[in-house]
């Protein structure tokens, strides 16, 4: 695994700063987005080699979408996006794809919830790049 | 007394036979002419009439007629000088109760009038019998009617099914709720029927018995939330055990399922919104645990500052979702009183004015003489003022100003406030009073709010049949308009 550079896409400012401190501790270079538009056009600028994007923006969706979008470039299909979320099943909207439809246009390499364990989401990262060789 | 009439040319009957009938009781008239006989026995109640056959102005038997036609109750005999067969067929047909030939004798005229009461008796009680006969056709003609008219008039759809699966009554809701174009009684139903209603059906209709039990199911009819029904099944019981057929209730239940799922996405919302500063809290505390993550004084600092912050617009979200949950039930009995919404303004004004000094803002208050009164709860309307002001006040630039203006138009109380803040951008406009909604740019991210506010406001001010409303100009300012009816004794 090769990760360097990491995109973090959140629009709660507490938390791009936490998330930012802890990935950097791991060593990690993180550039951070505070919008979904944002996030798209730094992805594009910087080429990251994982996302890391939270799910509820300026819309309930807004994390899916851009998910979407990386995935839809070149650049996108060949690093791992990992959605970040605080409301889970729990809270009744309906986060997991759960038929194959939602599944291939999704297409996110993994759902995590908030706050990030830096453990759990490394893991997420490797498995793709296992699948990927 | 039973009165007689009798009709003849000539007087009919001796003088001790009137005098015997007057002592059995009877009141006797005579008339020589059958055009008055005619007039008199329409105009009485005779019980019984006697006409000679062969009068000098008319045929006995045309008087006969035309008596029967009015007075069909009355006894009527013919009385003949010259008897004939014939003429006594024809007279029995046309009602006459006896042909009696004359000379008239005391007895031969009691037998005939014994008999003519008892046949009055008839049929007078057969009149009576068919009286009620029809009173009760029409009593159950008009039943049945009320009963379709009831039926058809309910929003609700009500099936009928026999036992053998026919269908044996519907109405007109029946149609509109299941979306079908028309339905024929006797046709059988259970096919028609979408199939998790003809499932819940046939299970009654092949119930071994009778069962006091209903059921219930929920089903969509048309789908994307155009039609959702509740079919309600039960038997219609017949003698003890047995049951003769099932009834189905399909009722509308769209509106009420729309309503749900807004609850459960306010719901939704609400843990999400709860959820995100509990998040921020505990990642700002890990952080501050992590031996690993090596921070300044000041960032530790800026740290404990910041939960306390998330923590505090926790407690914020919590007092206004109590708000929101309190003003419903509240509208019911509140205290309303009669306010001097000036007042009110400026004592909410002074509560923020450590706020707005500190930004420097200027803050001009405009009214006008004899401000007419308002009929409200004090504390919601210094709600919608502080609400509307504190927002005036942070989302305002540094030495910015706030102008709050007073005035009466069109039978509404109209308070205006508007700042020279930041302003709202056009996409974000028509989200303003959503609930949750909070514009998100470089301005908002300092600024802490539940994004409940204006929805409170926009609560409060509809409650009172009020009115509200904003122009904004991104960059510029914002301007809320809000009317509140004016009380008048």
């Amino acid at each position: 695994m090769n990760i360097k550079k990491i995109l973090l896409v959140d629009d709660d400012f507490d938390l791009i700063e936490q998330n930012k401190l802890i990935l950097e501790s791991k060593g990690f270079e993180v550039i951070t987005a505070e919008s979904a538009e944002k996030g798209f056009r730094l992805f594009e600028k910087e080429l990251p080699d994982a996302c890391v994007v939270d799910l509820i923006m300026e819309h309930h969706d807004s994390g899916f979408i851009l998910c979407y979008k990386i995935k839809k470039t070149e650049h996108g299909k060949k690093i791992p996006v990992i959605i970040l979320t605080s409301a889970t099943y729990e809270t009744g909207f309906k986060f997991s794809a759960s038929t194959n439809e939602e599944k291939s246009w999704i297409k996110s390499d993994g759902i995590l919830n908030k706050p990030i364990v830096v453990e759990e989401l490394i893991s997420k990262f490797e498995s793709f790049y296992n699948r990927e060789q | 007394m039973a009165s007689i009439l009798i009709i003849d040319n000539e007087y009919p009957i001796r003088k001790d036979i009137y005098t015997f009938l007057t002592r059995d009781g009877y009141d006797i008239r005579t008339t020589l002419n059958g055009a008055e006989g005619i007039q008199l026995a329409i105009s009485n109640d005779f019980e019984f009439v006697m006409i000679e056959q062969e009068l000098s102005d008319h045929d006995g038997l045309k008087v006969l007629k035309s008596i029967k036609k009015v007075k069909p109750e009355t006894v009527c005999f013919i009385i003949a000088s010259n008897p004939c067969y014939e003429v006594a067929v024809e007279a029995a047909n046309l009602g006459a109760c006896s042909y009696v030939p004359k000379p008239l004798s005391y007895e031969g005229l009691s037998f005939h009038l014994a008999k003519g009461t008892k046949h009055r008796q008839l049929f007078i009680e057969a009149r009576d019998l068919r009286r009620e006969r029809y009173n009760n056709l029409v009593e159950l003609s008009r039943e049945k009617s009320m009963f379709r008219t009831v039926l058809n008039s309910i929003n609700g759809g009500v099936l009928v099914i026999n036992s053998d699966g026919a269908l044996v009554y519907f109405n007109n809701a029946s149609l509109v709720n299941l979306n079908l174009e028309n339905l024929e009684p006797g046709e059988q139903i259970l096919k028609r029927l979408p199939p998790q209603i003809a499932k819940q059906a046939t299970e009654y209709i092949l119930a071994e018995k009778y069962t006091s039990k209903i059921s219930e199911i929920e089903l969509e009819i048309i789908p994307k939330n155009k039609l959702y029904v509740q079919s309600v099944c039960s038997h219609i019981p017949r003698n003890s055990l047995g049951f003769s057929g099932v009834v189905l209730v399909i009722r509308n239940i769209t509106k009420k399922r729309e309503l749900e799922q807004v609850k459960s996405q306010f719901v939704s919302m609400v843990a999400h919104e709860l959820k995100s500063p509990l998040v921020a809290v505990e990642g700002f505390l890990q952080i501050l645990q992590n031996s690993e993550i090596k921070l300044s004084d000041e960032k530790k600092e800026d740290f404990l500052k910041r939960s306390y912050e998330r923590v505090k617009s926790l407690f914020q979200l919590v007092n206004d979702l109590l708000d929101i949950s309190r003003m419903d039930k509240k509208e019911k009995y509140r205290e309303l009183e009669e306010i001097n919404f000036l007042e009110v303004v400026q004592s909410t004004v002074n509560l923020f004015e450590l706020e707005y000094k500190k930004k420097n803002i200027l803050v001009k208050i405009e009214d006008e003489p004899n401000l007419p009164i308002i009929k409200a709860e004090r504390l919601e309307i210094s709600r919608v003022i502080s609400n509307l002001f504190s927002n005036a006040i942070k989302y305002n630039k540094h030495d910015g100003e706030i102008i709050i203006s007073l005035f009466s138009k069109d039978n509404y109380l109209n308070f205006t406030i508007s700042d020279s803040g930041i302003g709202i951008k056009e996409v974000d406009k028509p989200k303003v009073f959503q609930e949750f909604f909070r514009a998100l740019n470089k301005q908002t991210r300092n600024v802490s709010g539940t994004g409940l506010g204006l929805t409170i406001v926009k609560r409060i001010v509809e409650s009172y049949h009020g009115k509200i409303h904003f122009e904004s100009e991104y960059g510029i300012g914002t301007k809320f308009i809000v009317k509140f009816p004016i009380f008048r004794n």
